[in-house]
């Protein structure tokens, strides 16, 4: 009877599952062309007026003479109206995402008898090295955050515990794991922050180093161990415990450790615990590398590296009793990417930790400004984390026969705030930006209110010179002014792009109008969040251009 | 109450502000300070730490971070660097027996009642500004120990106070292992009240477990030694118990925390039990009760000058303890157990002359080769003699004066600290503070110079005359829309 009741309730469960999800993937929709475009291949290597093919997720042929395929759907750009270009897309070596729910995490910190575990007695609750990406968890929004930022590609990361699991490396289209999935064992992540706070052990860094060693030593325990009682099965059985036979591969060499460092004291600490275990891991990084540089070169390890660059200390506030160390940090940090890859190390970037990916362009633009290579820059967004992933024959570059994993921009793509028109990821089409013909001449002086929930009111005045597609102008506000960095029609709504550097901020404003005779009405986003956007024409654009 | 008002207004608004990072010198960008071939320091009164006593108008050779010589009119090369010391004190670096100055991500793994697999060693904060504080008055070496909160703590480590180096370049080498263990109300969790009780909660409770752990180990040892060939599973290590071993092997030198005599007792049966000897007991208010019995042990002493009171097995302390104990044959030092306290070692000394009528030599000793010796370094730290390292301190005046200050700090034959250096570049820094503040204004002005062609025309005279201005508009776009981060 129990017996098939689980029967039962296990085909409920299959049925409830095909409810779900198609079992099968669709087949990725056939050929395209991308006509008329510079075609970045890989860093320093720029076709102009080239073309790419892509055929059934794959690139068929790129180059300037290449012939397109009759069956293919072509993608024309004019290089007259603009200079679009072609980039690899980009892949993020560490997203950091949650790998099970809230209730599983509560599991042990309650627990009353974990207050006297001493290291080795698993489980621990922060050692849960088996845990990997599962399809319940799939970051859909996360994904979505880093398409629109060019990413095409990630390592999903488990972010919490000590040992925390093994990442799984992704392509970022639409669908879940299943359509996206390259390696579902990456690398496993630990981390030398975790602590547990309370009474539990480790609730220092120092117990949390002991707890390293004493996990590591129990995952080769286990393979000596096991492997002597398969030799010699007339003697005690050794106890198995499941979660450290994950870190078999880390014992033997086959998988790659990956450790989150704190600061400079953690990055030397992590180099020095896993050489006591002859692991070579790559380490997260922190922005700080910089401080004791030559003894992090002398580790070798490769360095994941964060682009979050502090902002200028607030003299206002603290003129007096600002510290040196801060101002030197803020001064040293954009070229600490540039003094690592100068140190020799392997070097990628990440997105992490910033909460919206688009973050980067910022940050890179000022590290670029500060000696940074833009083909350096873009290596260790695209060849060096692939060469990293072991997937340096299928990612990075576009070439035939690698993933039709691309983006598409209007001019460069390392500016403040790039024009990201497309990012193609397994060789379909995800559209950022569509423009059409023009159906309004928006030139002439605008009152704007721009609505910020909660906060009130902007009054602004937005100042257009200019015909459709193309704009230029500013925006005043109380009498101080911005220039804009883009302003654009499609169709008959305005868009509308201002660098937030302008006035001393991370990311951009951007809002748009949808305009209809004299009046506009839109949104926007900017750092602090969304806001609305109403206006009205002031005067046309003649007598904006007759006092310009 | 006006005045009252604006205290309370000051105080609350230091409790809002962060703590701004009130130093200037940062260890990352600090050199490691050049090893001359030989230095020599000359004419001055060197206080030995040694048999020789204090010497006058005597000579220092420094060759190649040791000491080559001590005495009167030494010979040295031409290319040494000659220090002329007429009318100041030298003194070996000063040795804080127990400190806590640099360590992060905290000094206690408080969860169990044993931790003996944690290593301080893991965790030297190698940036705190109290090294460099602390080596501009004297301090050369420290004992970086693990907190109090467990019966049988962490494991500790001796660094010297290389301002600059990295983690392992601080640590002495050829130190002996070192531990941390704890009695009474720390242990035994007397001063807070935990949510979930740990055992023991007496000090009868801290003997037994710590006896426990040692049959623990004992048995772990046996299980250990049988295992035969490959084909056999081998038993499971542990690293608290490996320990463990190590202390009972020798290889692992005990230093407890503890303040009243009947625990030391105890601890000493115990640890004899077990095969072992306890090589100091630190703060040990109450040794002058049983210095007899510590010095038949062979259990050395760092206590405190004259610290008291300050929680209830604290309250049976008298200043003399250094004293008495050191009269009666016990291996005894001074430590500061607080960064603070650790820039001034030589006074903690000097109370001992105030206090029991210390010879001053011997005072010195407390915070130099007596703490050395306690620490496993008497024949590298802790004295001027040939061979030893050259740790050196140069006074301006007699150095258990309150008045004297640090003139130089040497550590293996480098100048680490030189107060007129020190001086010199507080200009230097002040300089750098000055151009980055100049360089945050330019980064907050508008760039409207830069790209003027983005602007229309007819806005370039408002936009410079409100160069100067503030841009309020620009600030509320900021504020509106700028996101904290």
């Amino acid at each position: 009877m129990l017996r098939t009741t689980i029967l039962v309730a296990l085909l409920l469960v299959q049925a409830m599952a095909w409810a779900q999800e198609p079992v099968l993937r669709q087949p990725v929709p056939g050929v395209h062309a991308v006509t008329g475009v510079t075609v970045v291949t890989a860093p320093g290597e720029v076709i102009e007026n080239g073309a790419i093919v892509v055929r059934d997720g794959i690139i068929e042929s790129v180059g300037a003479d290449i012939e397109i395929p009759a069956d293919a759907l072509v993608h024309e750009f004019d290089p007259e109206e603009a200079e679009v270009r072609i980039y690899p897309g980009m892949i993020d070596a560490y997203v950091p995402v949650p790998f099970v729910s809230d209730s599983e995490e509560g599991q042990g910190g309650e627990d009353e008898e974990a207050v006297t575990l001493r290291p080795g007695q698993y489980p621990h609750p922060l050692v849960t090295p088996a845990r990997r990406l599962s399809s319940g968890h799939w970051p859909a929004d996360k994904v979505a955050g880093l398409r629109r930022a060019g990413f095409t590609t990630a390592v999903m990361a488990p972010d919490s515990g000590l040992f925390r699991g093994y990442s799984a490396l992704v392509n970022l289209g639409e669908g879940g794991l299943a359509d996206n999935l390259i390696e579902p064992s990456m690398f496993q992540h630990v981390s030398l922050g975790a602590t547990i706070s309370g009474r539990e052990f480790p609730n220092s860094r120092m117990g949390t180093m002991a707890l390293v060693r004493q996990v590591m030593l129990d995952a080769r325990w286990q393979v000596e161990a096991r492997t002597a009682w398969s030799r010699n099965p007339a003697q005690p059985r050794p106890t198995y415990l499941e979660d450290i036979e994950a870190l078999e591969p880390l014992v033997e060499g086959d998988r790659m450790m990956v450790v989150d460092a704190s600061d400079m004291l953690d990055s030397l600490r992590a180099a020095r615990v896993s050489a006591e275990f002859e692991l070579r891991p790559w380490l997260v990084g922190h922005g700080r590398e910089y401080q004791r540089l030559e003894s992090l070169a002398e580790t070798g390890l490769g360095q994941i590296l964060p682009l979050d660059f502090p902002e200028a200390p607030d003299l206002e506030q603290s003129r007096r009793d600002i510290g040196l160390p801060e101002l030197r940090h803020w001064h040293v940090a954009p070229e600490n990417p540039l003094r690592v890859i100068e140190a020799g190390l392997p070097v990628v970037f990440t997105s992490h930790p910033h909460g919206n990916p688009e973050a980067i362009f910022a940050n890179l633009a000022r590290a670029i400004e500060r000696g940074l290579d833009s083909d350096a820059a873009l290596a260790a967004l695209t060849t060096e984390p692939a060469r990293m992933l072991g997937i340096d024959d299928r990612a990075g570059r576009l070439a035939p026969g690698y993933m039709a994993n691309f983006l598409i921009v209007e001019d460069e793509l390392f500016v403040e705030s790039p024009a990201l028109r497309e990012v193609w990821i397994d060789g379909r089409q995800h559209i950022l930006r569509e423009l059409e013909p023009p159906e309004v001449e928006p030139a002439g002086s605008w009152d704007l209110s721009l609505i910020v929930t909660g906060m009130g009111n902007i009054d602004a005045v937005l100042e257009l010179q200019g015909e459709s597609p193309t704009l230029s102008g500013s925006l005043e506000v109380m009498g101080s002014s911005v220039p804009l960095a883009e302003a654009r029609v499609s169709g008959s709504r305005l868009d509308v792009r201002i660098d937030g550097s302008r006035l001393g901020m991370p990311g951009a404003i951007t809002f748009y109008m949808d305009i209809e005779g004299e009046r506009g009405r839109g949104s926007g986003s900017s750092p602090q969040g969304e806001f609305d956007v109403r206006g009205q024409r002031s005067s046309g654009p003649d007598e904006a251009e007759g006092t310009a | 109450m006006k005045r009252k008002i604006l205290l309370l207004a000051g105080v609350a608004l230091l409790a809002v502000l962060p703590p701004a990072q009130a130093y200037d010198i940062e260890a990352w960008n600090s050199d490691q300070p050049e090893q001359p071939d030989y230095v020599v320091i000359r004419n001055a009164t060197v206080w030995t730490a040694d048999e020789a006593g204090i010497l006058e108008e005597a000579d220092i050779l420094v060759r190649r971070g040791r000491i080559a010589r001590v005495g009167r009119d030494l010979r040295a090369p031409g290319s040494a660097i000659e220090i002329d010391a007429s009318g100041r004190h030298v003194t070996p670096g000063l040795i804080d027996a127990h400190s806590h100055a640099a360590i992060v991500g905290g000094v206690n793994e408080s969860s169990l009642i044993s931790t003996a697999m944690v290593r301080i060693g893991d965790v030297i904060d190698a940036d705190s500004i109290n090294i460099y504080r602390q080596m501009a008055g004297g301090l050369t070496a420290m004992h970086l120990m693990h907190g109090s909160a467990n019966a049988i703590g962490g494991q500790n480590i001796i660094v010297k106070l290389r301002w600059g180096a990295d983690p392992r370049e601080m640590i002495v080498d050829g130190q002996p292992g070192l531990i941390k263990f704890a009695l009474g109300e720390n242990p035994k969790q007397s001063n807070w009240q935990p949510e979930t009780p740990r055992y023991p909660d007496s000090r009868q409770g801290v003997n037994q477990i710590i006896d426990e752990k040692f049959q623990k180990a004992e048995r772990y040892r046996l299980e250990h030694s049988r295992r035969g060939g490959r084909n056999d599973v081998p038993p499971r290590r542990d690293l608290e118990m490996e320990t463990l071993l190590d202390i009972i092997d020798g290889e692992i030198d005990v230093h407890s925390h503890g303040y009243r005599a009947d625990e030391f007792i105890a601890l000493l049966r115990t640890a004899e039990r077990h095969g072992f000897r306890i090589t100091a007991l630190h703060h040990v208010l109450e040794g002058y009760k049983v210095a007899d019995e510590l010095a038949e042990h062979g259990a050395g002493a760092s206590t405190f000058s004259d610290w008291y009171g300050f929680k209830y097995e604290a309250r049976d302390a008298i200043p003399y303890n250094a004293a008495l104990m050191h009269e009666r044959g016990v291996l005894t030092s001074v430590n500061s157990d607080n960064p603070e306290l650790a820039r001034r070692m030589n006074i903690e000394a000097a109370k001992a002359v105030r206090y029991g009528g210390m010879d001053e030599h011997e005072a010195l000793k407390l915070v130099t080769a007596n703490a050395a010796a306690q620490l496993g370094l008497a024949d590298r730290i802790g004295r001027v003699a040939e061979d030893l390292d050259a740790d050196l301190v140069i006074w301006n005046g007699h150095p258990l004066s309150v008045t004297s200050r640090v003139d130089q700090t040497w550590i293996d034959g480098r100048l680490y600290f030189d107060r007129e250096r020190d001086l010199e570049s507080r200009e230097a820094w002040e300089a750098e503070r000055q151009q980055l503040i100049e360089l945050v204004e330019n980064e907050n002005a508008p760039e409207e110079e830069a790209e003027p062609e983005a602007t229309p025309e007819e806005e370039s005279p408002e936009a410079e005359g409100e160069a100067s201005d503030p841009e309020p508009g620009l600030d509320v776009l900021r504020r509106m829309l700028g996101g904290a981060r």
